[in-house]
């Protein structure tokens, strides 16, 4: 419900010790490593060669998962894909650590076979083609290198068009012409006396034939069985090479634990960077849970004796990470405030307030009973069933727990799958439209309280009580003014109400107009100020507004369905009429339900962002990471 | 059947027929940029399809619009209600605002989709930015909608 107070934690230590120094405070699991401020002595010292050859050392790692992903799939028997990391406690991990040369060596067998297997392809592709061109020769039963010329006359092989019609047999000179079988075109053989070559070859190759481009001592046939052999041999010599890399399939999950081995050690590395440092010490600053800092320091210390550590005032310019502690079922909504922008470090939580009215409105919005116990099921199955990555699953958990809100407007507003007519606990918006709206827009009214409140009580925790006070009273009151209007019109004989409400509202305008200025010091500006103020109410106007979209998105969710359940009653005559139906029944409920669901998502947090955030969040935090916890393949215990 | 009749169901052709076609240029817009980004980076498919479904929602309206005033209103069939000229003229009138505003703000939000999608394709971890910048367009049509669908199903008809 409230932050976390950060320590700042300075450790200064041997160079030579770093490793176990760094190796105790990533397995605490709870330490956030930070550049080190700027020190006296020391200096900070980019050097980069470990770093490099680490990254180089983690993408061979990566290209080797890849690769064996890739063999196994094309073998029929694919990897299964990883839903989220291995669970994994320290002392496993680090015996794959100590494992690294053999494991490298393995990769270095992979990059290999990569190689090889890419050459026999290209040669493959090579000899194919090569066979594709050699086969309109095929039934020549002659040597390619047979046709040539001799003193006195010379023989040309020539593939042309099919059925052309031999372009030499008009020809002023003497010529001999056999035809041979070819499916691909027309193939002649021409002898012709050796003077005739060059006009014979004109001839030819103005009627579409070219001369045969192959010169070699083999029969056609026996060329293009010999690159048949030869790609045989190649394809099971590829063969091979896939079972040898297949066999190295049993290194896979060693290979992704490695992986985030050299991460790890790739984060330390680049962590030290920004270490300052002398020649044979260097100086360490992050920042922890104060509650475990101390814990963190007395663990370090027992590990070596030539340590220095401290913990550290927070200055002015640090900028502590932040770390929010919410009851459970508040945990998954963080993830929806950190896609906007994590809380700022001490800044009061939003997510415990957003929440409710997350829930609230995406109920509305999806509005209907039979939808949400549909959604609640399935996310309850996916979060039961199928291993989900952390931030999936926080979303997953925030839709699980929404269709509970559903499940309730649906009882309340008579929202079952649309049904015509079903019961409601308290009225149906189709009867009654307008209090729906008005239902949306005292919600809106609410939702904007609250974040007005929490506005207030921000200032004056900062020590601004006038500042907070003024700056949200006047508006509770417009609302209270306009809250009289509004019972008026539900109990009319009230007279007094009228009056209360513009007494009340032209206090609040007043108000506005003498304190809004307050800020600045001349009197021009503070008339200003007063102004703006009262033309700031049009933005208010604006804002409650907004959220006559819950009413407009409840209806048109709980509409489409009505409208879908009379399309499907159409067809409800006979049996095959019925199958259709519950068909298509099924196809545009899911429909309407997706996309009710986009809608009760995107506007609602839509809703959260502008119009609650908008009133006191300054967000711009930086939410807490641990070092060890960048990991993509294991997760520690 | 009624002048009446003809006039109120004119309106809720108008209604589904320009916010459906608004959300058509708008969607069929959004997915072709999408299908671009998506031949440079398959992973972002289920981005692309969020935002693709935004400008859909206004073809939706028109459409719940138009049902509920041919098959609610007008109770269209073999006993249907006689809307007079008053009747059917104001249901015209009535239907107008879902039509034409769904239309605009579903071809203009198809606009802001596309610049969000190219967004999310130079920049991770946008996508929430890009939905919330498209989901502004999206209030103009709500409002009008409102209007409509309040309207329609206030109108007082004759049996």
């Amino acid at each position: 419900m409230s932050y976390v107070k950060m320590s700042k934690i300075r450790i200064v230590g041997l160079r030579a010790e770093r490793n176990v120094i760094m190796n105790v405070l990533e397995r605490s699991g709870s330490f956030e490593i930070a550049p080190t401020g700027e020190l006296g002595a020391g200096e900070r010292v980019r050097e980069t060669s470990h770093l490099d050859k680490v990254t180089v050392r983690r993408s061979r790692l990566g290209f080797a998962i890849d690769f064996l992903n890739r063999v196994c799939a094309e073998a029929g028997r694919p990897n299964k894909k990883p839903a989220g990391r291995a669970v994994m406690g320290y002392d496993d991990f680090y015996d794959v650590a100590a494992k690294e040369y053999e494991l490298l060596a393995a990769v270095d067998e992979l990059e290999k076979i990569s190689f090889e297997r890419v050459e026999i392809k290209s040669q493959i592709s090579k000899l194919q083609n090569l066979n594709r061109r050699l086969a309109p020769y095929k039934s020549v039963e002659a040597r390619f290198s047979d046709f040539r010329s001799t003193d006195s006359a010379a023989a040309i092989l020539a593939l042309g068009p099919s059925a052309a019609p031999n372009p030499l047999s008009d020809a002023d000179f003497p010529s001999h012409a056999e035809n041979y079988g070819c499916a691909e075109g027309t193939l002649i053989g021409v002898i012709v006396q050796k003077a005739d070559r060059e006009s014979a070859l004109e001839r030819l190759s103005a009627a579409g034939f070219a001369p045969c481009p192959f010169d070699g001592d083999s029969v056609p046939a026996e060329a293009i069985a010999r690159n048949d052999a030869e790609i045989a041999r190649l394809e099971n010599r590829d063969a091979e090479l896939l079972q040898a890399a297949l066999d190295y399939n049993r290194y896979i999950d060693e290979f992704m634990t490695l992986f985030d081995v050299l991460g790890l050690e790739v984060e330390k590395s680049e962590a030290e960077l920004d270490f300052v440092r002398t020649n044979s010490a260097f100086v360490l600053e992050g920042w922890a849970p104060e509650e475990t800092a101390g814990r963190i320091l007395d663990e370090v210390r027992s590990k070596t004796d030539n340590v220095v550590t401290a913990v550290c005032q927070i200055d002015k310019d640090d900028k502590p990470p932040t770390l929010n502690t919410n009851v459970k079922i508040v945990k998954p909504f963080e993830g929806i405030t950190n896609m906007y922008s994590a809380p700022a470090y001490g800044e009061i939580d939003p997510n415990p307030f957003m929440s409710v009215f997350f829930f609230v409105f995406f109920g509305i919005i999806l509005g209907d009973a039979g939808y949400g116990l549909v959604l609640s099921v399935l996310c309850f199955l996916a979060l039961k069933f199928i291993k989900l990555e952390k931030s999936v699953r926080g979303m997953i958990q925030v839709f699980g727990i929404c269709g509970v809100s559903a499940v309730v407007a649906g009882a309340v507003f008579g929202g079952y799958f649309g049904i015509a007519g079903a019961p409601a606990l308290w009225f149906n918006p189709m009867d009654n439209p307008i209090l729906m709206l008005a239902v949306s827009l005292v919600l809106g009214v609410i939702h904007l309280s609250v974040g007005y409140g929490i506005n207030m009580v921000k200032k004056i925790k900062n020590g601004h009580i006038a500042d907070g006070i003024l700056s949200v009273i006047f508006i509770y009151m417009i609302f209270i003014g306009v809250g009289f209007f509004a019972l008026n019109l539900i109990i009319p004989s009230a007279k007094w109400l009228t009056t209360a409400a513009l007494y009340t509202l032209a206090a609040a305008m007043a108000g506005i107009l003498l304190t809004n200025g307050r800020a600045s010091k001349k009197l021009g500006g503070k008339i200003i100020g007063g102004l703006s103020g009262l033309y700031g109410l049009i933005n208010l106007f604006s804002d409650v507004l907004s959220y006559a979209r819950l009413f407009g998105l409840a209806l048109s969710s709980g509409a489409v369905g009505l409208a879908f359940n009379m399309l499907a009653a159409m067809f409800f005559t006979g049996p095959v009429g019925y199958i259709i139906g519950a068909i298509l029944l099924v196809v545009l409920h899911s429909l309407n339900m997706a996309l009710s669901l986009l809608s009760a998502f995107v506007h609602n947090i839509r809703l959260q962002y502008l119009e609650f955030y908008g009133k006191f969040y300054e967000g711009g935090g930086r939410p807490f990471t641990p070092m060890g916890g960048k990991t993509k393949y294991v997760r520690f215990q | 059947m009624t002048m009446g009749n003809v006039l109120g169901m004119v309106g809720a052709a108008l209604a589904v027929f320009l916010a459906c076609a608004g959300s058509a240029i708008g969607v069929s817009r959004t997915g072709q940029a999408g299908a671009g980004l998506l031949s440079k980076n398959p992973n972002k498919f289920v981005d692309v399809m969020i935002l693709q479904a935004l400008p859909a929602t206004q073809g939706l309206y028109g459409f719940v619009v138009a049902f509920l005033a041919v098959f609610v209103k007008i109770k269209f069939g073999a006993n249907m209600n006689h809307l007079t000229y008053e009747e059917g003229l104001s249901m015209l009138i009535l239907c107008l605002p879902v039509g034409i505003a769904g239309f605009a703000s579903a071809v203009l939000q198809g606009s802001v989709a596309v610049s969000g999608i190219n967004m999310i394709g130079k920049q991770e971890k946008q996508l929430v930015k890009a939905i919330v910048l498209t989901a502004m367009v999206e209030l103009f049509a709500i409002f009008a909608f409102i209007v409509s669908i309040l309207g329609v199903l206030q109108l007082g008809v004759t049996a």
